[in-house]
């Protein structure tokens, strides 16, 4: 009687496409982050327990240096005209939220002519930008 | 004469470590923007056409924020973590407290932010901003 040999089948994973998965979601989280960094952003921010997350995609920014320099989505204008450039976008989207991001250092005065012209462009929300701080 | 026969040799550039290399930077990256969520305080603004309340005095918990960064609660002194259970209680004590911070324009923004966060955890709903006197 002949007996049949067994053939033998070596199990593999094909892993050649890996790397180029890998480097494709690498590139992909690359661009993206690159997109997040903000120019002219050398606002450090003060800390709070109590912050909620805020969702930048319906927020518009408006950020204070140090020095009170304010820059309107990350374009440098006069303090003066932030309320004519809020007044513009509520024109167009009137629930957007209005997200802070002032340094810790600015002097309350300059946030409080920027929190003036938030209200007179009628402003209903307004979220000050905090970085996380444990509870204490 | 003998020749040698030429080797011919495959240049080859190994790869094998790549994916391995592409995989960290790819968890290095995902790991970072995660932790990049903003947080911010919320605060509801009155509406252009809001008549100006009068409030009682009973009813209001007054939080000073000074030129160098110090907080005084009824014009009591205190450290941003006595600030709190200070508020608290006060807050507790006063039925529909009003929280009315006022802040010196000197004052830096941390200390008013200090101020607010202690204001929001002592479970108080309304507050009042004020920018205290001289420049």
């Amino acid at each position: 009687m002949k007996i049949r040999r067994r053939v033998r089948i070596h199990p593999v994973i094909p892993t050649a496409s890996m790397a180029d998965i890998a480097m494709l979601l690498l590139i992909f989280f690359m661009s993206t982050s690159i997109i997040q960094s903000r120019e002219g952003a050398a606002v450090r921010l003060p800390g709070a327990t109590a912050g909620q997350r805020i969702r930048g995609e319906e927020a518009i920014r408006v950020s204070i240096g140090p020095e009170g320099r304010v820059a309107f989505n990350d374009a440098s204008v006069p303090l003066a005209s932030v309320g004519a450039l809020l007044a513009e976008k509520f024109a167009r989207r009137p629930g957007l939220v209005v997200a802070l991001y002032a340094d810790a250092r600015t002097p309350y005065s300059v946030v409080a002519a920027v929190l003036d012209q938030m209200k007179a462009a009628r402003a209903p929300r307004v979220t000050l930008a905090t970085t996380r701080r444990s509870g204490s | 004469m003998k020749i040698a026969r030429r080797r011919s040799s495959n240049p080859e550039i190994p790869l094998v470590s790549t994916s391995d290399v592409a995989f960290l930077l790819l968890i290095f990256f995902l790991s970072t923007a995660a932790l990049n969520v903003e947080r911010g305080l919320l605060l509801d603004l009155p509406r252009a056409g809001d008549v100006p309340a009068e409030i009682a005095a009973s009813r209001l918990v007054t939080v000073e924020v000074a030129a160098d960064g110090a907080f005084s609660l009824d014009g009591k002194t205190l450290t941003s973590d006595g600030l709190r259970a200070a508020l608290s209680a006060r807050v507790a004590a006063v039925p529909n407290a009003v929280v009315r911070i006022l802040i010196a324009p000197a004052a830096p923004y941390r200390a008013f932010v200090t101020a607010l966060d202690q204001v929001k955890l002592s479970g108080a709903r309304e507050l009042s901003l004020e920018t205290g006197a001289g420049a």
